[in-house]
């Protein structure tokens, strides 16, 4: 549905892979319309407004991908979709549209219970659902942002202790990267377990920062966080988790493409036991 | 404080007396009595400020609830040094003064028993603080919002905007069910299939709608629970967790995703049902059909 006079100009990546996120322009009055995953939006902008319009399917792990195309007649959103409209004095033709990493901790379980002998180690793939966010104006700020698909509420912790509140990654952990389904409203972060403890470490379930994470794109259009390091320590009780400068360099070239919604200093932190296992 | 008699006074003597007041007041007793109503008017004014300051500063540092005891405490404090500075003004003796209220304390005790009764309890239940401003309780049949949290009473709002008093006394005597202390909150649907359903089946479609809707909780995990095997139906609870912000909206949704899959997938929630024997043997009963 993109006209050849007016195609979106998308950044060069020099390959071939679209990419639903980077720097856009629009003229005014006129729609643009992305698919990514479940998600439909449409974007709209008037001189002195930008219009925004999403609705999403029912499964979470569809995998259309559409970014920017000119929306003629015949593909304006349903009735049922979501509209937001921001009022400016005036408003440029050039956005970006970014992806994002989830508000909350995400958790997240391998398909069986793993168990790891003290000294050993694991390495998981876990696949992250990614929102999608506007940034309009020069410099450019954050407009509207929603989540591709809206992940399921969990808790961690005991009932009775505030601040649990998390996301469900919707998908299991992986022993292998060849295992996990790789699609674009879902980014890829690979966790390496240690257990220095003398007692074995029962891995159920893991508890992943992601307002803490980074976004890097590698050349083939695929999202990754930095690589994480979660260890166990000697006494057995506490836990301490440690961030990567990038993904791990099997993956190849990435480029830093979202900084953390909450920055952690970079080394340890150290945590008790329980907050991430 | 004495004032020397100055010959200025005189005038203002005079003036006193053709205002008919002179035999009450003299000019010094005049001035005493102004100073005094100023110093009471001014201290309550900055009693006031001082009070709402200390209320405003401690507002973005603690909880409501301690930043509006702090700011009454020490409006309490700061107004009765206002009028025992007045009432020193004015020349009373403070210790003979309190000497008598002593005496008064007992005689007014007795009539009092219930205020104090209040007024202990309310001290007692801010040390404990089962609530907090702002949370939602249940008193017998009462639900509502805590509005304020005062010496001898705690205010409700409740959730078609009624103002209902509580004294503290009652509080502290009976038993109070506090909905937001806790940050999730359980909702149990209590429904009935008829005898005929597949029990695995409908546990099967009540989990995967559990799943299905984001503002149920994964973990802790929804609980299936068989209850008995009732009159008319096979009674069972599905209890699901919800945020508390989100348990209203959960409590409607899930109720009503669960009628609709039922419906959709032809399970039955039967009316309540009775069935008539005449005896070991029955008969079937005559049915006569008639066109309408």
């Amino acid at each position: 549905m993109s006209g050849a006079d007016s195609a979106p100009k998308i950044a060069d990546r020099g390959d071939d892979s679209v990419r639903w996120w980077g720097s856009f322009s629009i003229d005014a009055d006129s729609v643009l319309r992305w698919r990514v995953g479940p998600m439909r939006m449409w974007l709209a902008r008037t001189d002195r407004e930008w219009r925004v319009a999403h609705e999403r399917g029912s499964d979470p792990f569809e995998s259309a991908l559409e970014a920017a195309e000119l929306c003629r007649d015949g593909c304006e959103s349903s009735p049922g979709a979501v509209r937001v409209r921001f009022g400016f004095r005036s408003t440029t033709d050039m956005f970006r549209v970014l992806p994002a990493l989830p508000d909350r901790a995400l958790i997240v379980r391998p398909e069986e219970p793993i168990h790891l002998p003290s000294g050993e180690e694991s390495i998981l793939f876990i696949s992250i659902p990614l929102w999608i966010g506007i940034h309009t104006g020069a410099p450019s700020t954050p407009l509207y942002e929603t989540p591709i698909f809206r992940p399921s509420d969990t808790w961690f912790g005991p009932p009775t202790v505030a601040g649990g509140s998390c996301y469900a990654s919707g998908t299991r952990a992986r022993s292998s990267l060849e295992d996990l389904a790789l699609l674009p409203q879902r980014a890829v972060s690979v966790v390496r377990i240690l257990n220095h403890a003398d007692s074995e470490l029962p891995l159920e379930r893991i508890r992943l920062p992601s307002p803490n994470l980074s976004l890097f794109a590698s050349q083939d259009g695929q999202l990754w966080t930095e690589a994480v390091t979660l260890e166990r320590k000697e006494d057995g009780q506490s836990a301490s988790i440690d961030l990567e400068r990038g993904p791990s360099g099997e993956i190849g070239p990435t480029e830093l493409l979202v900084e953390p919604r909450e920055p952690m200093e970079r080394g340890l932190l150290m945590r008790a036991f329980d907050g991430l296992f | 404080m004495r004032l020397t008699v100055f010959s200025r006074w005189i005038p203002m003597n005079e003036w006193l007396r053709s205002l008919g007041i002179g035999e009450w007041f003299s000019a010094e007793q005049a001035v005493i009595l102004l100073q005094a109503v100023i110093t009471l008017v001014v201290g309550l004014v900055l009693a006031r400020l001082v009070s709402s300051g200390v209320g405003r500063f401690l507002a973005s540092r603690t909880t409501r609830q301690a930043s509006t005891l702090a700011r009454r405490m020490t409006l309490y404090v700061l107004v009765v040094l206002v009028a025992a500075s007045a009432v020193h003004q004015l020349g009373f003796k403070l210790g003979v003064l309190l000497g008598a209220a002593g005496v008064l304390t007992v005689a007014v005790g007795f009539a009092a028993q219930t205020s104090a009764s209040n007024l202990i309890s309310g001290l007692f239940l801010i040390a404990e603080r089962p609530f907090v401003l702002g949370d939602i309780i249940r008193v017998s049949d009462i639900t509502g919002e805590i509005h304020s949290i005062d010496l001898l009473s705690v205010k409700l709002r409740t959730f078609d905007n009624l103002y209902v008093r509580l004294p503290n006394e009652e509080l502290i005597k009976s038993r109070i069910t506090n909905l937001t202390h806790f940050p999730i909150r359980r909702k149990d649907v209590q429904l009935g299939v008829a005898y005929k359903e597949d029990l695995s089946k409908v546990k099967a479609i009540l989990f995967e709608l559990a799943d299905r809707n984001p503002l149920c909780l994964d973990e802790p995990a929804p609980l299936f629970i068989f209850q008995k095997f009732g009159d008319s139906a096979l009674e069972l609870q599905f209890s699901v967790w919800a945020l508390r912000e989100n348990y209203l909206e959960l409590n409607n949704n899930i109720q009503q995703e669960i009628k609709q899959a039922f419906d959709e997938r032809g399970i039955e929630i039967p009316f309540p049902h009775r069935t008539l024997y005449a005896g070991s043997a029955t008969e079937p009963f005559p049915v006569r059909v008639v066109d309408r």
